[in-house]
């Protein structure tokens, strides 16, 4: 490793630029719901309805790096599971590559979609050696031994693990080693899409800068698309050519490329989140001198009528109360759910 | 004169592998109202150097070896389990990354303010219940009253900590310590409890201690920031030098791998190599093997505190 | 910059080396523990004894020598004979037989049914139900009760007391192995596999199965424990294994009446009852700590 070795973001498509020729959509979801039933105790009385996804659609092209962001509640890891065929539906339908996705999962493979998460340390199974790990998806699609050995060897290369940690177990590793292993797991069966679930968040500062070049690295290499749940904005902003923000289980913004939302956040919940968001620069940001969003998100069971948003937005009038704003692109590629969104932005 | 001085603090951990040094010699003054940050990744010895100041180190296998940390003038190091106990929460408090290990499930959250009120002021229970709703509400907990007597569980996360920092500041402490206040929490709560933190430490002129992996809450937050690395400080300044111009090599090479803020496309650099085991630590400089600067010296020998006008580094690149 | 890497390398280098030397074989962990080995080697030695018992006896164990009755232990009979003449320690090597070999039946059925249907109970919704009434049933006996009951109904019997201990044990050890399946299904690992649309079979024994096994063996060795205490005290009840059959809950039962004047009727059983149960325990103990591979490099006071 070099230390001049760094990562750029600028080669990632965007669907800016030229534009006559946008790669082919890899997932396409439409107008998805997800409901849980919440069960009650002793007579399973069900207790009420939590609407985790609640009518969101969106769509990944192949080379994106889409980006989720969010607050905790808000939906974005069940609407990652959904997108990667893992929870079923229960609205709405899913295209992979064109195909419909029936609600019967077991339509996706490894070789579409694969996951990386969060819980870096509870990801691996304590008891398993790191080669039986990395190796755990050819097995499930029943590679032989032989191919097995092959590509576990490669991609802990690519992912930057030397070859003395077959053997080791994940308590022997650290964190970022750990990550590391997640990684190289997810890529043995190079799949179509990678869907990412805070996969930074567990790590230390340096650790995660080492991780973010690997993903880009990786998504050169090997033409990934990933799709990027997270609420770190500094590093989407980074990392990802489309943002969508999510908001109690539906999207509220949505912009490609992803630094519209950035120069320009137009939901009233987009520019309070940035507002919010502690990024390192001392000359920019004091505490006492940026504005807080106020306010916690409430209870997903019991959301707010009309825009959701609207308990906490200073700019709550009474059409807020009643009516939910639907999606409307205000420029191109730059879509928001506000009733007072002018196409000058304001 | 600073409220608080602690010098050359030695912490370390007997275990079965060998004695990992933990703290290793970490001197830094706490100045009255101000925020002093501390930055590390893990294993740095962040936790471990403020949870000494309060003697909250499992002991064994833990033990203090060495260092004093004068405040008032005694040193907190000596002090026996009872008079530490009047200087928790007096003197010092601290907060911690999850509030529920802080709060008994059992007691509502009045009670337990109150009770904390009555440990340490001459009080009795209803004045006491009065002062802990009073204390709910300069933490703006809507409703205080209702709050008071509801249980932790019955909050949310960005509540219980603001309970949470009620509680600690409830006997107006000169010091609070707080270890990653901020990062369970949201992004819009995390924004909202550092700015009450910071609210406190105007109204009372409470001296924080900030300790975090966050550097955004540190740029937000901290007036003074040390950076440690496996168990030393590497950096110690004001967090405008430290971040505008960071001198100690492994300063530099964290502040090349945040992502500083919106706008411009900024280049990410990667450090290279990992942090090393506590356990065996490189010879010399920790950060040697990894530095781009490195010296033959650096391999060998410990650097010298070098002092740039209260800009403290440790590195041989300045000696 | 060829300096810096050489130096990148040299790092790396110790650190693997380090993983290395933090891992030890769980064997030398157990081995570390002195306890552990005693209690291990006094039951293998039980163990042989009992599975060579005609070759190892030095008597009969049935056969009465009435000239010898009451002989105290001696260079003759070692730990004495009783009150027909029979030479006590062929009795107990004898009695080793059934009482490990009742124990070991029970372990191996229980641990192998009662693991399956806990199982199968934390991993489907549908069959918890039934199978955790059925067990709710069986509990709520209490065990020697539980065991009693059933030996009454069918009677005295080597096969019946392996039936009766079975049924006492095989709830407890679904009960546990569902609760740790309960608990090992939420982890991320398992949801992991999940996602890479690993089939049951897999999750359930590749994933869950070893992760659970570690406690589950301590239980085992608790269980071999209880089961040697539940033959004893049937047998001395007097519906355990018939009086032909000598067990050392009969040796303990037999002997009981002429304690004041012939100790070693009653000490020598019930100790060998007393340390096999300990030894289980201790060895329970030393497995635990090996079970866990992250206990390897971990503090001992």
């Amino acid at each position: 490793m070099n230390r001049n070795e760094a990562a750029t973001n600028q080669d990632i498509p965007t669907a800016e630029g030229t534009g006559t020729m946008l790669p082919p959509e890899i997932l396409k979801i439409i107008d998805i719901k997800k409901h849980f039933q919440l069960k009650g105790g002793f007579l399973s009385r069900s207790k009420g309805i939590l609407k985790a996804v609640d009518g969101v659609s969106l769509q990944i092209r192949k080379g994106d790096i889409f980006g989720l962001a969010g607050e905790s509640g808000c939906g974005k890891t069940t609407l990652g599971y959904v997108a990667g065929g893992i929870l079923p539906q229960t609205e709405g339908t899913i295209h992979f590559e064109g195909q419909p996705i029936d609600d019967r999962s077991g339509k996706l493979t490894v070789r579409d979609v694969q996951f990386i998460f969060q819980d870096i340390s509870g990801a691996l199974n304590p008891k398993w050696m790191i080669k039986d790990i990395i190796a755990e998806p050819l097995a499930i699609i029943g590679e032989t031994a032989q191919v097995r050995r092959e590509k576990t060897e490669r991609f802990m290369k690519e992912v930057g693990l030397t070859l003395e940690y077959l053997d080791a177990y994940p308590h022997e590793l650290s964190g970022g080693q750990r990550q590391r292993v997640s990684i190289a797991r997810a890529m043995v069966t190079n799949p179509k899409l990678i869907v990412c679930d805070e996969p930074f968040s567990a790590l230390d500062v340096s650790v995660q800068a080492q991780i973010i070049s690997l993903l880009i690295k990786l998504k050169r290499q090997f033409d990934l698309t990933y799709l990027i749940i997270s609420h770190d904005l500094a590093l989407l902003q980074y990392i990802c050519n489309v943002l969508a923000v999510m908001y109690l289980g539906e999207i509220v913004e949505e912009a490609v490329p992803a630094e519209k939302l950035f120069t320009n956040p137009l939901h009233p919940y987009s520019q309070g989140l940035l507002g919010s968001f502690l990024f390192a620069d001392p000359n920019k940001q004091r505490i006492d001198a940026i504005e807080i969003l106020a306010g916690e998100v409430p209870n997903p069971i019991l959301p707010p009528q009309g825009c959701r948003f609207h308990p906490r937005c200073k700019h709550c009038r009474d059409i807020c109360r009643k009516e939910k704003p639907v999606m409307r692109e205000i420029d191109p590629g730059h879509r928001v759910a506000c009733h007072f969104v002018q196409h000058d932005g304001s | 004169m600073s409220l608080l001085s602690v010098k050359d603090l030695k912490t370390y951990f007997h275990v079965y592998m060998g004695t990992v040094k933990s703290v290793d010699g970490v001197s830094f003054d706490l100045e009255r109202g101000k925020t002093l940050g501390i930055v590390g990744e893990s294993g740095s010895g962040k936790t471990v150097s403020c949870l000494s100041l309060l003697k909250l180190i499992p002991m064994p296998p833990g033990e203090i070896v060495g260092g004093q940390a004068m405040m008032d003038g005694e040193d907190l190091l000596t002090l026996s389990e009872k008079e530490m106990r009047k200087v928790r929460g007096r003197k010092i408090s601290m907060i911690f990354q999850e509030p529920m290990t802080a709060l008994n499930p059992l007691y509502t959250v009045g009670d337990q303010i109150a009770e904390t009120i009555r440990l340490h002021q001459k009080v009795n229970k209803r004045e006491a219940f009065e002062k802990a709703v009073e204390m709910l509400d300069a933490v703006s907990i809507p409703a205080p009253k209702a709050r008071a007597m509801s249980y932790p569980h019955q909050l949310s996360g960005g509540m219980k900590q603001r309970a949470m920092i009620a509680l600690a500041m409830s006997c107006h402490p000169q010091i609070l310590i707080a270890d990653e206040p901020s990062t369970a929490l949201d992004v819009t709560v995390q924004a909202q409890i550092l700015l009450l933190i910071d609210e406190f430490k105007k109204k009372y002129g409470t001296s924080v201690i900030l300790v975090t992996h966050n550097m955004g809450v540190i740029t937000s937050s901290a007036d003074d920031v040390m950076v440690m690395y496996v168990g030393k400080m590497v950096e110690k300044g004001n967090v405008y030098e430290i971040f505008n111009n960071p001198k100690h090599p492994y300063t530099q090479g964290l502040m090349d791998c945040i992502l500083k803020s919106t706008g411009g496309k900024q280049i990410l650099k990667t450090m290279p190599g990992f942090i090393p085991n506590p356990i065996n630590k490189p010879q010399g400089c920790a950060f040697h093997p990894r530095c781009p600067h490195r010296k033959s010296i650096c391999m060998n020998e410990e650097p010298p505190v070098v002092d740039f006008n209260e800009h403290k580094t440790a590195c041989w690149l300045y000696a | 910059m060829n300096h810096a890497a050489t130096h990148l390398e040299d790092m790396k280098t110790t650190e693997a080396k380090t993983v290395k030397k933090r891992r030890e074989s769980g064997v030398k962990v157990l081995f570390r523990n002195p306890l552990a080995i005693l209690s291990f080697l006094y039951l293998t030695g039980t163990g042989l004894m009992a599975v060579f018992a005609p070759w190892v006896a030095p008597y009969d164990p049935n056969y009465m020598d009435i000239d010898a009755r009451f002989t105290a232990p001696g260079l003759q009979h070692w730990l004495g004979t009783d009150h027909l003449g029979r030479d006590v320690l062929s009795r107990m090597i004898h009695g080793a037989r059934t009482t490990m070999g009742v124990s070991v039946a029970v372990v191996i059925l229980s641990a192998f049914v009662g693991t399956s249907l806990g199982l199968i109970s934390g991993f489907f919704r549908r069959a918890d139900e039934i199978i955790m009434r059925v067990t709710d049933l069986l509990m709520a006996f209490p065990p020697l009760v539980g065991a009693l009951a059933v030996m009454a109904f069918l009677g005295p019997g080597v096969e019946n007391i392996v039936l009766a201990l079975f049924l006492v044990m095989v709830p407890r050890v679904a009960r546990i192995t569902r609760g740790e399946t309960l608990v090992l299904r939420e982890m991320t690992f398992i949801k992991a596999a999940q996602m890479m649309k690993a089939g049951t079979g897999r999750i359930i024994f590749r994933h869950i199965l070893p992760n659970a096994m570690s406690p589950l063996v301590v239980y085992f060795t608790l269980l071999f424990a209880g089961t040697i205490m539940a033959e004893a005290g049937l047998s001395f009840l007097g519906i355990g294994s018939p009086p032909e059959v000598p067990s050392w809950g009969i040796v303990l039962s037999e002997g009981r009446y002429y304690m004041r004047n012939a100790w070693w009727l009653t000490v020598m059983p019930g100790l060998a009852i007393f340390i096999a149960v300990l030894s289980c325990n201790l060895l329970g103990d030393g497995i635990r700590d090996v079970g866990d591979p992250r206990q390897y490099g971990r503090a001992r006071k």
